[in-house]
């Protein structure tokens, strides 16, 4: 094993191929901080390139696009209150509040450095156990995926901060936008109105775009003619270290953990990506937080949570991609291509036939998370200038590139049409202090809810009673009624109190 | 407007979006399935109907002499200047062109966003909105092969 690591250093740290990997990390971050392009984006337009390589520096360098463009979304969440990528919806309703209280260095230190713990704790799984991981992966089944998906679900309650029936109404109402289009299993068309555009449905960057970067536009029309104020945002990057000390690192190692565990654990289910794992692992952590009211309001646990979470989904997302030969999402749909372009088939072999190539990718990944951290941090201070624009000439620049984005996604002026409907649900929903976290879970898990239930049920011959007799699913539903149940609790002792102080 | 006539207007809109929601899936596909196509929506438009419905009582108990918070400090024209503005970049935004669109768009907005304490800078806002459209043009189309409208200006 050591001679194998040996071997990947020494091929990675070629100059030639480590020049190409700060490259790939700098243009990967930078997709990410852009709303409106993505990972995907910015691996499909390097692949290419790659093909004259050497099929390990080829990967090496689409690697450190991927992991520059997961991070890189923390950059236009945290300074524009867009997100750069699905991957940071969740380090919005921290980071943002830090930034407006004048600890951006901090969010932004806390961001970049958690994005490449959670990348790194990825990697040590990826190496180390991946086979086993592998395996159980494996037995995921539709009652399994139901189970996973129902779980996250009820977390929008913990999200539903100020009231829960709109918090849930939101929800709600994203579950109710992801059955826009053809049915899963049997096709039938759904609120399409006729209309051929909408038979497939909308596209989580539409409603990103749309949700985030629309509304805020609308929002600042709102008080630009009396603002005082034209900077965006101010942060002041001349901080000592990476904005937080040594005591806030170790009071956030469980939680960084944690969070990694669950990027990790969702990255390796195909279909479900970082653009879940941010979200889920941001209620989890509020949950679990002894001081949940802090969150959304600027506190370092909440875009631990999210940082660490959809860098580890990375790791997680490579696990049944060496192993099994199977892509996750669409970057690792890309991957495999890149592999296959090499004549290489990744599956159960590659790392018996192909060891030298598979302990490349692992240092490239360790590689490229150094970078990222690196390029990142000192990069924030050039980011920094483009925050001296003023508010007024930045934020319809910002919206002409997300309009592009969502235009360049099929070549559809459909979808652009879909961003301005959800600037007005965003808007909507700010109007009327609606919490927009629940509607971004529901339509990213809506899909995937419904298809593994009637499936299930197909399966099972409607046998409701199979999703508690599979060992995994019955697990995950049992935590669910117990988080609920704890939920209810929580809230009943502390309207008990509240009712008490009244008195 | 107060605070209980805002949470009304919502829980409003919130039911009128939920019978529109179920009355829409009658109109899907079902087949003698126990569960098939129009389950899920069945449930989502029971459960938004319940949530409406709770969002209404609540806000029919709510003390109407709270003012919601903020309200008269909106500029609603400039909104409503700035969605029409939005409208109409997209709606011509194939048949004029990105170039041409994004140019008279992104003007436009400079002007309608600029602080009524600040004086417009008219030459300014047309030089950045030229420069960023034709950049952003150029750098999307030919550096990374992504098609944008070319509208009426077909040289490019």
């Amino acid at each position: 094993m050591m001679e194998l690591f040996y071997n990947g250093f020494a091929n990675v740290l070629t100059p030639y191929c480590f020049i190409l990997m700060i490259l790939g990390t700098f243009v990967g971050i930078v997709f990410g901080a852009i709303p409106g392009l993505s990972s995907v984006m910015a691996i499909a337009l390097f692949l290419p390139v790659t093909y004259g390589m050497d099929p390990g520096q080829g990967i090496a360098v689409l690697i450190a696009l991927y992991i520059g463009s997961v991070s890189g979304g923390l950059i236009s969440a945290m300074l524009l209150k867009i997100p750069g990528t699905p991957a940071s919806i969740a380090t919005c309703f921290d980071g943002a509040p830090m930034v407006e209280n004048g600890q951006g260095a901090k969010a932004i230190g806390v961001g970049v450095f958690f994005s490449c713990v959670g990348t790194l704790i990825s990697i040590v799984a990826l190496i180390f156990i991946s086979p086993t991981i592998a395996k159980v992966a494996i037995q995921f089944g539709p009652h399994e995926f139901f189970a996973i998906a129902f779980f996250s679900l009820t977390m929008i309650a913990t999200l539903s901060s100020g009231s829960m029936v709109k918090g849930v109404f939101s929800g709600a109402l994203g579950l109710a936008f992801s059955t826009v289009g053809m049915a899963p299993i049997d096709g039938a068309t759904r609120y399409t109105f006729g209309s051929l555009e909408l038979s497939s449905g909308f596209n989580i960057l539409t409603v990103m775009i749309g949700l985030f970067a629309v509304s805020e536009v609308i929002k600042m029309a709102e008080g630009a003619k009396n603002a005082t104020n034209t900077t965006v945002a101010k942060v002041d990057m001349n901080v000592k270290g990476m904005g937080f000390s040594i005591k806030e690192l170790y009071g956030q190692i469980t939680n960084a953990v944690r969070s990694s565990l669950v990027g990790l654990g969702i990255g390796i289910l195909p279909g479900i990506g970082a653009g879940t794992s941010n979200l889920v692992s941001y209620t989890i952590s509020k949950n679990q937080s002894k001081t949940p009211e802090k969150y959304g309001k600027g506190c370092i646990d909440g875009i631990i949570a999210s940082e660490s979470a959809n860098n580890a989904s990375v790791g997680g997302a490579l696990i049944p991609l060496m192993t099994l030969g199977i892509p996750g999402d669409g970057v690792t749909a890309l991957l495999l291509g890149a592999f296959m372009v090499h004549g290489i088939a990744p599956g159960p072999l590659l790392f018996q036939n192909y060891g030298d190539l598979v302990y490349t990718i692992f240092v490239a990944c360790i590689v490229a998370s150094f970078l990222m951290l690196f390029i990142e941090w000192y990069g924030m201070r050039i980011f920094a200038q483009v925050l001296k624009i003023p508010k007024h000439i930045l934020l319809p620049i910002v919206f002409v590139l997300c309009v592009v984005g969502a235009f360049a996604l099929s070549t559809r002026i459909f979808d652009v049409y879909a961003v301005i409907l959800f600037g007005i649900v965003g808007y909507f929903f700010i109007s009327f202090r609606i919490p927009q976290a629940p509607f971004v879970i529901g339509f990213v898990l809506g899909g995937m809810t419904e298809i593994n239930f009637r499936r299930a049920m197909m399966l099972s011959d409607n046998d409701v009673s199979s999703f508690f007799l599979h060992p995994i699913s019955g697990t995950f539903i049992a935590i669910t009624a117990f988080v609920v149940c704890s939920m209810v609790f929580k809230n009943y002792r502390k309207s008990k109190l509240n009712n008490t102080i009244a008195n | 407007m107060s605070n209980k006539i805002k949470e009304l207007l919502l829980g409003s809109i919130m039911l009128i979006f939920s019978v529109g929601y179920f009355y829409f899936s009658l109109e899907i596909n079902t087949r003698s399935d126990v569960i098939d196509s129009r389950t899920f929506p069945y449930i989502l438009s029971c459960l938004m109907l319940v949530l409406s419905l709770w969002q209404l009582a609540n806000a029919f108990f709510l003390d109407s002499s709270k003012q919601s918070k903020g309200i008269n400090d909106k500029d609603y024209a400039t909104v409503i200047k700035t969605a029409f503005s939005i409208i109409v970049y997209i709606y011509f935004f194939e048949d004029i062109g990105f170039i041409i669109m994004s140019l008279l768009f992104l003007f436009v907005m400079f002007v309608l966003l600029t602080p009524q304490i600040y004086k417009p800078k008219y030459p300014m806002y047309l030089s950045i909105a030229t420069f960023t459209s034709v950049a952003i043009y150029v750098i999307f189309r030919y550096g990374l092969d992504v098609l944008l409208p070319q509208g009426i200006i077909t040289v490019i």
